[in-house]
């Protein structure tokens, strides 16, 4: 494992959990961490979230470095993704492309995946948590560094201790990288967590039908 | 850990009866079963097969190569798979084949 010269020093590959609260602490965790990889040449960016969110992420990185990066863009050393409902074309959203940016002799590859909860374009919960998880043996065969914005202030708390805490080694909060001890191996995660969500048991189907057939955790403190 | 260097899955597909026919699903209505095992006995066995290793948690990819068949072959039993067992994502239909016993410790 190699460290990159960046503050903070995110080991290589890495997957963080960045926890921020609100959408204009996220843009400035997310710009630092972008605009360190526009500096050198030899770095590609990857911009993953639901359809549309790719985008405004490069135009809103144009709009604070103060130039044009389509060119970048079209020589393909920005590649935008898009989630999808259907995980394991969601994960083959990611790999595919992380396969072309290393075979294309990409030193390092920052991927940023801008997380949604229970949204029509996202996986289902329960699969994106597993999606999530799975990442961390994904990137294992990558020079990369994977950010996962997860807004504090707007998703379940339980969201954030399954999704966030618990499917990332590291997390990133205050500018500070730390190793997160809450985080559970994969093969750990699928038998002892996800197995185990409420929704997916039987009593927790029903009361899923009861909130009108919404599963995941609900907002707030609720079971 | 690479997905695809995965060890050989800890778990194995139980209940059900094997079906004569390989290429052919059991018709449940057959089996006279309960309706909990509708869903384990329409699969094939290349369907459980799918399902064992979609509940030893490897991907699509990972079962691609575990069972030496294309990745878009893969795709279409797992999306059969779910289809097939009631669920509407891929964890829930593990979390079935579990909750169930189509899958076991062994």
């Amino acid at each position: 494992m190699r460290m990159s010269p960046d503050a903070p020093a995110y080991p290589i590959p890495s997957h963080v959990a960045l926890l921020h609260y609100g959408e204009s602490e996220m843009r400035d965790a997310v710009f630092e961490f972008l605009v360190a990889g526009l500096k050198r040449p030899s770095e590609a960016l990857f911009c993953f979230g639901e359809p549309g969110v790719g985008e405004r992420l490069l135009k809103y990185l144009e709009s604070r470095v103060g130039r044009d990066l389509s060119p970048d863009y079209r020589r393909g050393r920005i590649v935008l993704g898009t989630a999808d409902p259907d995980v394991d074309r969601q994960l083959e959203n990611v790999i595919a492309p992380l396969e072309a940016l290393s075979a294309s002799g990409f030193a390092l590859v920052r991927f940023v995946g801008i997380v949604a909860w229970n949204a029509p374009d996202f996986p289902p919960p329960e699969d994106f948590l597993w999606f999530e998880s799975k990442l961390n043996e994904v990137i294992s065969g990558f020079p990369v560094i994977g950010l996962c914005p997860y807004d504090l202030a707007r998703m379940p708390a339980r969201a954030i201790v399954y999704g966030a805490l618990e499917t990332h080694p590291f997390v990133l909060t205050d500018g500070a990288l730390r190793r997160n001890p809450q985080f559970i191996r994969p093969d750990r995660y699928l038998r002892e967590r996800l197995l185990a969500l409420p929704w997916l048991q039987d009593e927790g189907r029903a009361r899923v039908q009861a909130r009108g057939g919404r599963p995941g955790f609900p907002d707030g403190a609720g079971p | 850990m690479d997905a695809r260097a995965l060890p050989l899955p800890r778990h194995k597909v139980v209940g059900g009866r094997a079906p004569p026919n390989p290429s052919r699903p059991v018709d449940a209505r057959s089996t006279g079963g309960p309706a909990i095992r509708d869903g384990i006995e329409r699969l094939t066995p290349r369907e459980r097969e799918v399902l064992e290793l979609m509940a030893a948690g490897l991907d699509n990819r990972a079962i691609a190569a575990k069972l030496r068949i294309q990745y878009s072959t893969v795709r279409g039993h797992v999306r059969s798979v779910i289809e097939k067992v009631g669920a509407r994502s891929r964890l829930e239909a593990v979390a079935r084949a579990y909750r169930n016993g189509w899958v076991a410790k062994e």
